[in-house]
């Protein structure tokens, strides 16, 4: 009897120890401020001057995520700046990698502890907005000092209906451009890269013979296929308005007979020639663009990361200057606009509704927004990489970059017309379903039409 | 004369099975320590020069990546290293602790609802740690425990008790009760018996756990994810991704940063290998 008092006693004390240990406050301070330090800071007049407290933000522009990429290094300066400009607040940064930062803004939104302000994903605009986790910033949009420079058609993935949700943030680059050689191009007969599916098959005899890979692609992460190629054509099928209304829910099928036939030609050119790599499906879109720039492929198809990666890699070489920008080549039965690529900002600096109890924090969280968004930083990354955000500025100067940058941003801006990024919109349920299933479709382990069907039911069951 | 020529095939048969034997050890050998060597020398290249040819040896070797891991207080990988390290060494000492004490009781006192703690321990290793992420989360905002130094501690203690608890319970239930008889004969009082008598007769099974829950603790990722919003209180894991971008990743400059942080680790390991190894199969037998 004794022993088992002593028993129950001992255990109780570890358990009192333990939660007198957890209970302790002798914490490390919990709050992060902004650490860029060589920034200049702008004169920067904000709406934020009549709050004084925390402000809280979480977004993905990791240090390193920020050397080289346009848009991750603009929001970290416009942070720092807007910052320095607002010494009364005190801004809390929780950063992470991109993959876990879905993860994590998953997590808050589940649990309804969203940070005031935030990266919104455009997939996400019409659940949080409809479980009421977003504020709706539609007149702060409309009344914003900058309205009249917004590029409007990024806000698509951003709205329910009529009611904004959030500023695109970081840059509008595209996910669908062909890279190509134009001096091995030449060799094989074309002066230009060729316009239809068809001529680059006639290509592909040339360069099987010099043991080439015609185009390079990498689909080993198994979204590359949906963002970097079936995005675009689709489009090619079905034309904007197709997928409008499926973003509408007003009608359209992932069944329609035009997107399954972009399904088709997708299998056929990957699985009946042999313009691809024979790994597109085990290969990564990294891996995929060092068969370019080592000249085993005479193009690549990517995103505009990749663009930043081969010009980087190739500079000073010959096939840098050789190096040219084609969109997609036109199915044979496709009859949409045969220009067009898929670009558009995925996310958008959203507000927690939790903030609009201070008027005064929301205040500071719309000017931040304004701020991260506006003419400063589509100034900044216009300049210093050439690239464009939600905000336009007039008369970019592109004089002071090389002709390769030149060239990509009037093909990324100019030249091309602008279709849907697919996975900005819906939902991740479908996409996660779909992708897998088009990865096996392209390795002809599945017909389009089931690709189709599963697609179908994943859109019907979760958005 | 035939006699020693089978003598002699036998000989030869032996020599022909030992050398594939050893052949095949050696095989698998490789596949262990390759990892590591080639997690060596590509942190000596350079991103182009990894995505070139990735199992290739760098052919300008540079320890730039280092330095730039080092010089770079975004990267925030000493103290993510500092805090994984007090993290790992305070929840392994409770966990060790709390689960010797408990499964010692549940092992050797009869008491009600004994087997109904003891499942309600194990319960907890089939309950996957994902489907419990977002109740954590919420349970330790309400209770203002999230993005503390202490954090973390709680739920590895939580999640690695069920397996402690179990080990030690099945270890402690092959020692011979006579034992504790003998010390109570002599006048030992029942925590010198569990902490003098018992506890040098478990230690196996206790550098065991220690093990499992060493690397369990360093390497856990979720709750390190959601639980800690600082940057100056995350752990290894969560600090390593930084390296890895929307589009791309820097793979050379995560492996300079791989080898950076393991070094607590494999310090521990080459310290207490002998005792590591006695208790890997101390714990494959008793446990």
């Amino acid at each position: 009897m004794k022993r088992k008092l002593l028993s129950v006693l001992l255990a109780t004390a570890m358990v009192a120890t333990l939660m007198v240990g957890c209970g302790k406050t002798e914490t490390e301070t919990t709050e992060t401020e902004t650490t860029e330090t060589e920034t200049e800071v702008a004169e920067t007049e904000t709406e934020a001057a009549g709050y004084a407290g925390e402000l809280s933000i979480m977004h993905f522009s990791t240090s390193e995520e920020s050397q080289g990429n346009g848009g991750s290094d603009g929001f970290r300066t416009m942070l720092s700046q807007w910052q320095a400009a607002n010494p009364d607040i005190t801004l809390t940064e929780e950063v992470l990698a991109n993959a876990e930062y879905k993860t994590q803004i998953a997590t808050y939104a589940a649990a309804g502890d969203l940070p005031d302000v935030f990266l919104l994903q455009g997939m996400n605009t019409k659940t949080w907005a409809a479980q009421g986790l977003i504020l709706d910033l539609t007149d702060a949009v409309n009344s914003s000092p900058y309205a009249a420079d917004y590029n409007k058609a990024y806000l698509t993935p951003f709205m329910d209906g009529d009611t904004i949700y959030g500023y695109p943030a970081l840059t509008g680059g595209t996910c669908t451009v062909v890279v190509y050689d134009s001096a091995k191009w030449a060799e094989a007969g074309f002066d230009t890269f060729p316009t239809t599916w068809a001529d680059v098959e006639a290509a592909s005899a040339y360069f099987d013979e010099q043991g080439v890979d015609t185009i390079a692609f990498g689909n080993g992460g198994g979204w590359q296929a949906n963002s970097c190629f079936i995005s675009t054509l689709g489009n090619r099928y079905t034309g904007k308005e197709w997928y409008q209304s499926m973003i509408d829910k007003a009608g359209a099928s992932f069944e329609d007979a035009e997107f399954v036939a972009a399904l088709a030609e997708t299998q056929r050119l990957f699985t009946s020639t042999s313009i691809f790599n024979e790994d597109f499906n085990a290969i990564t879109n990294e891996d995929a663009r060092e068969y370019y720039i080592s000249g085993d492929a005479a193009a690549f198809i990517g995103g505009n990361w990749d663009v930043s990666y081969i010009q980087s890699t190739l500079s000073g070489t010959d096939l840098y200057n050789t190096t040219k920008f084609a969109v997609l080549p036109q199915p044979a039965d496709a009859t949409k606009d045969p220009n067009s690529q898929n670009i558009g900002l995925g996310y958008a600096v959203a507000v927690s509704t939790e903030v609009a109890n201070d008027p005064a924090k929301l205040a500071a969280a719309i000017d931040l927004a304004q701020y991260l968004t506006g003419p400063e930083f589509s100034t900044f990354v216009a300049e210093n990489y050439a690239l464009g955000g939600f905000t336009n500025v007039a008369n970019v100067d592109l004089s002071g970059f090389d002709q390769w940058t030149q060239d990509f941003y009037n093909w990324s801006y100019v030249d091309t017309t602008a279709c849907e990024i697919y996975d900005s919109y819906l939902t991740g349920d479908v996409w996660g379903l779909f992708n897998t299933d088009l990865q096996t479709m392209m390795n002809g382990g599945i017909t389009p039409e089931d690709v189709a069907k599963h697609a179908q039911e994943a859109y019907l069951a979760n958005y | 004369m035939a006699g020693k020529s089978i003598k002699t095939n036998s000989k030869f048969a032996n020599g022909i099975l030992g050398f594939f034997m050893n052949a095949m050890l050696i095989l698998f050998s490789l596949s262990c320590i390759f990892p590591l060597i080639w997690m060596f020398y590509s942190s000596l290249k350079t991103k182009r020069e990894f995505y070139a040819d990735v199992t290739g040896l760098p052919e300008n070797p540079t320890f730039q990546n280092f330095i730039d891991l080092l010089s770079n207080p975004n990267n925030n990988l000493l103290s993510a290293m500092l805090n994984s390290v007090r993290t790992t060494f305070l929840s392994v000492v409770l966990i060790v602790i709390c689960g010797y004490v408990l499964g010692y009781i549940l092992s050797r006192i009869n008491f009600k609802g004994n087997r109904v703690i003891y499942i309600m321990l194990l319960m907890g290793m089939l309950i996957p740690v994902h489907a419990l992420l977002v109740p954590v989360y919420i349970v330790y905002k309400d209770l203002n425990l999230s993005n503390q130094w202490f954090t973390l501690i709680i739920p590895y203690v939580a999640f690695g008790l069920p397996i402690a608890v179990f080990l030690v319970e099945g270890y402690i239930k092959a020692i011979p009760i006579e034992l504790e008889e003998a010390a109570a004969i002599d006048g030992s009082s029942f925590s010198k018996t569990l902490f003098s008598i018992i506890l040098p007769v478990s230690r196996p099974i206790l550098v065991t756990i220690a093990i499992i829950q060493t690397f369990a603790c360093w390497n856990e990722f979720s709750f390190a994810l959601i639980l800690i919003k600082d940057s100056a209180l995350q752990t290894v894991p969560p600090a390593l991704t930084m390296f890895k971008g929307q589009f791309s990743s820097d793979f050379p400059k995560t492996m300079a940063a791989l080898l950076i942080t393991m070094s607590p680790i494999v310090v521990l390991y080459f310290t207490f290998s002998k005792q590591i190894i006695k208790g890997m199969v101390a714990g494959a037998v008793k446990g």
